[in-house]
């Protein structure tokens, strides 16, 4: 698919180092409308890194970061304004624990769309229940189980209605039998063509779901191409030694 | 805590067959059996006839009783459970006898300690002169100075409350300077007033944590004195109405509780989870959004505590300003001490004051915090 499609996300030629590590060399990688790229490698092969420049909540040394034809990279481009359309899902949550599971998903849609906060409830009970936590809405954060955090989470990035979702690693904080549910709402966004970079460690999610398998080595984009080359005929040593060790667990 | 809870531990309290039931109340007896031996007072209603005597009889019969009982415990520790003591009806027995102790002691303490401080307090108050004995002149001096006194405790509670109210104001203003680093983003003018900010935060906290307010208050008091008479060229009388003491003072505490109230604020802040921070960028907020939304009153809620404790410290604190002649508490006690000639009578009644001026102040403080399901503090505590 995607082929004729846009290009929504443009990283080129981008450079991190933190301090003497260098943890991003050179990075090219574009992302189409309606995509779903999962980015694979071990750890501290600058997978985290990267999602959080194309955000920019870590800043590149050099090198372009285009989303929807604007440089985010330029100074001069506001960036909190481009940041409403790229949702962002991380690792251990981060929900707001001042806020209650309906609050949470209504403080950025009322802060920055002018919405009134009945407008951006209704917005956010849709979202909710389309994460199967509707019943929760005035819950508070700190009651929730992993997974259920983690589904708010999504509903709250969703409640600002971005062009593009980063997920970070989303299910590695959750025990096993929980990891289901929140792949379970992810493969749901996927079906709805949601445009979707997700780093993550579960090999079936990405075969199963993502369009494009991206796999990172030492900050370098090894290898990508669809999940049955990736996965069925990798190129490169490197990718093969990495699947390896995920195939014999 | 409902009322039916209320009732169920006191049944429960009443039911229980207490482990220190005899330590306990021997000691308390044997304190009271001592009380008795004192002389009593005008209005006492035990006196020293039979009354006294069936009371005194009453706790040696306890306190012997008690003997018995423990030294059956030291020697049956393992089979204690088996001996006659523990028989059900031995226990209800005892458990009656206890209450009965436990009445004789409240009587005892009622006609020894309180009636007799009453009568101290009631002769003192008419008496004109001192009476030599240590405990009624505290008494005495504390009457003769009441009026000092309250003066005096009225203007620390005053310094201490609005100069911590308007710090944690002026805390606010100033930690916002640290909350906002300059950033690549920022034009050069932005950026240079961020850098001037925070320039500022870390010299105003290091200079005002760094030195003693005794010495702040020196300098801001005789200080402005002399700018504010340079200027104008008012005389005596009509400085004192512009630049008082009192004026002094508080701008004192308040600048001084600034600096400590924002480090406080910082530091609480600083503990909160980043992540929370980098969501609120995620969805589009901008820093300050970010900060004034989510992390911002969550480590406002956390510094609660320190806030309150603050406030106990001014209490304290604010005694220093006897140095440049401020009638605050401590300052009404030397006045009071030196009127009467007496030192250690009158500065036992202050530091009372000041002890019940900071429990109370603790207490209502961390009712506060618990009505804002902040952290709660214990323990007073120390000093700036
Ligand atoms: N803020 C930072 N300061 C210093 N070093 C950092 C920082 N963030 C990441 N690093 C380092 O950069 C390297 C790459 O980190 P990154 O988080 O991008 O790896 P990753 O591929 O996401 O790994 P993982 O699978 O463990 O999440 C690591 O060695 C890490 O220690
Ligand atoms: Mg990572």
């Amino acid at each position: 698919m995607a082929d004729t499609a846009e290009t929504i996300v443009r990283v080129e030629g981008l450079r991190k180092s933190f301090g003497d590590l260098e943890v991003l060399k050179d990075i090219n990688f574009s992302v189409k409308r309606g995509e779903v790229v999962t980015i694979i490698g071990s750890s501290g092969s600058g997978k985290s890194t990267l999602l959080r420049c194309i955000n920019l909540l870590e800043e590149p040394d050099a090198g372009h970061v285009w989303f929807e034809g604007k440089d985010l990279t330029d100074l001069s481009t506001n960036v909190d304004k481009l940041r409403q359309d790229i949702g962002m899902v991380f690792q251990s949550f981060n929900l707001f624990a001042n806020k209650n599971v309906l609050d949470n998903c209504t403080l950025a849609p009322v802060t920055l769309k002018r919405m009134s906060k009945a407008e951006a409830e209704k917005v956010a009970m849709g979202h909710l229940e389309s994460v199967g936590l509707a019943d929760f809405a005035h819950a508070d954060v700190r009651r929730l189980s992993g997974g259920q955090r983690q589904r708010v989470a999504i509903a709250r990035a969703l409640c600002m209605d971005p062009t593009v979702m980063l997920f970070d690693e989303p299910t590695s904080a959750l025990d096993p039998e929980i990891v289901g549910e929140v792949l379970e709402v992810m493969r749901q966004l996927a079906q709805q063509g949601m445009t979707m970079v997700v780093v993550t460690h579960e090999m079936a999610f990405a075969r199963e779901v993502s369009d494009r398998v991206v796999f990172m080595d030492k900050g370098v984009i090894l290898e990508q191409g669809a999940p049955a080359q990736v996965f069925g005929h990798p190129k490169e040593a490197r990718t093969r030694e990495f699947l390896a060790r995920y195939l014999n667990d | 805590m409902t009322i039916v809870e209320a009732g169920q531990r006191t049944v429960s309290f009443f039911r229980r067959d207490h482990t220190y039931v005899f330590l306990g109340t021997s000691a308390l007896a044997a304190v009271c059996y001592l009380l008795t031996r004192f002389v009593p007072t005008l209005s006492s209603f035990l006196g020293a006839g039979a009354p006294l005597i069936a009371c005194q009889g009453l706790l040696g019969a306890w306190i012997a009783f008690s003997l018995v009982a423990l030294v059956v415990k030291a020697t049956h520790w393992r089979t204690y459970d088996d001996t006659f003591l523990k028989k059900p009806g031995a226990v209800r027995i005892t458990r009656c006898l206890s209450y009965l102790a436990w009445l004789v002691c409240a009587v005892v303490i009622v006609d020894r300690v309180v009636l007799s401080v009453v009568d101290i307090a009631h002769y003192v108050a008419a008496a004109d002169t001192r009476t030599n004995l240590f405990f009624p002149d505290v008494l005495y001096y504390a009457w003769k100075g009441r009026s000092m006194l309250l003066q005096g405790l009225g203007n620390t509670i005053i310094v201490a409350v609005v100069g911590t109210l308007v710090a944690f104001v002026l805390a606010l203003l100033l930690v916002f300077l640290h909350l906002n680093p300059p950033s690549k983003r920022d034009n050069g003018f932005v950026r240079f007033w961020k850098k001037l900010g925070l320039g500022f935060y870390k010299v105003y906290t290091t200079v005002l944590r760094g030195t003693p307010m005794m010495v702040q208050g020196s300098i801001i008091y005789f200080g402005f004195y002399a700018f504010i008479q340079g200027i104008t060229g008012l005389g005596v009388a009509e400085m004192n109405q512009v630049w008082s003491v009192f004026t002094a003072a508080l701008v004192t505490i308040a600048l001084n509780s600034t600096a400590y109230l924002a480090e406080t604020l910082r530091a609480s802040i600083e503990a909160i989870d980043p992540g929370q921070a980098e969501a609120a960028r995620s969805l589009g907020m901008t820093n300050w959004q970010a900060m004034m939304k989510v992390v911002f009153p969550q480590g406002v809620r956390n510094a609660i505590p320190a806030i309150g404790n603050e406030v106990v410290i001014n209490i304290k604190d604010s005694s220093v300003f006897t140095f440049i002649g401020f009638f605050e508490l401590m300052y009404a006690s030397r006045t009071v001490s030196g009127t009467y000639y007496a030192t250690t009578e009158v500065y036992i009644t202050t530091a009372v004051i000041y002890l019940v001026l900071t429990m109370v102040a603790t207490a209502i403080l961390n009712a506060i915090a618990r009505r804002l399901d902040a952290p709660t503090s214990n323990g007073v505590p120390s000093s700036n």
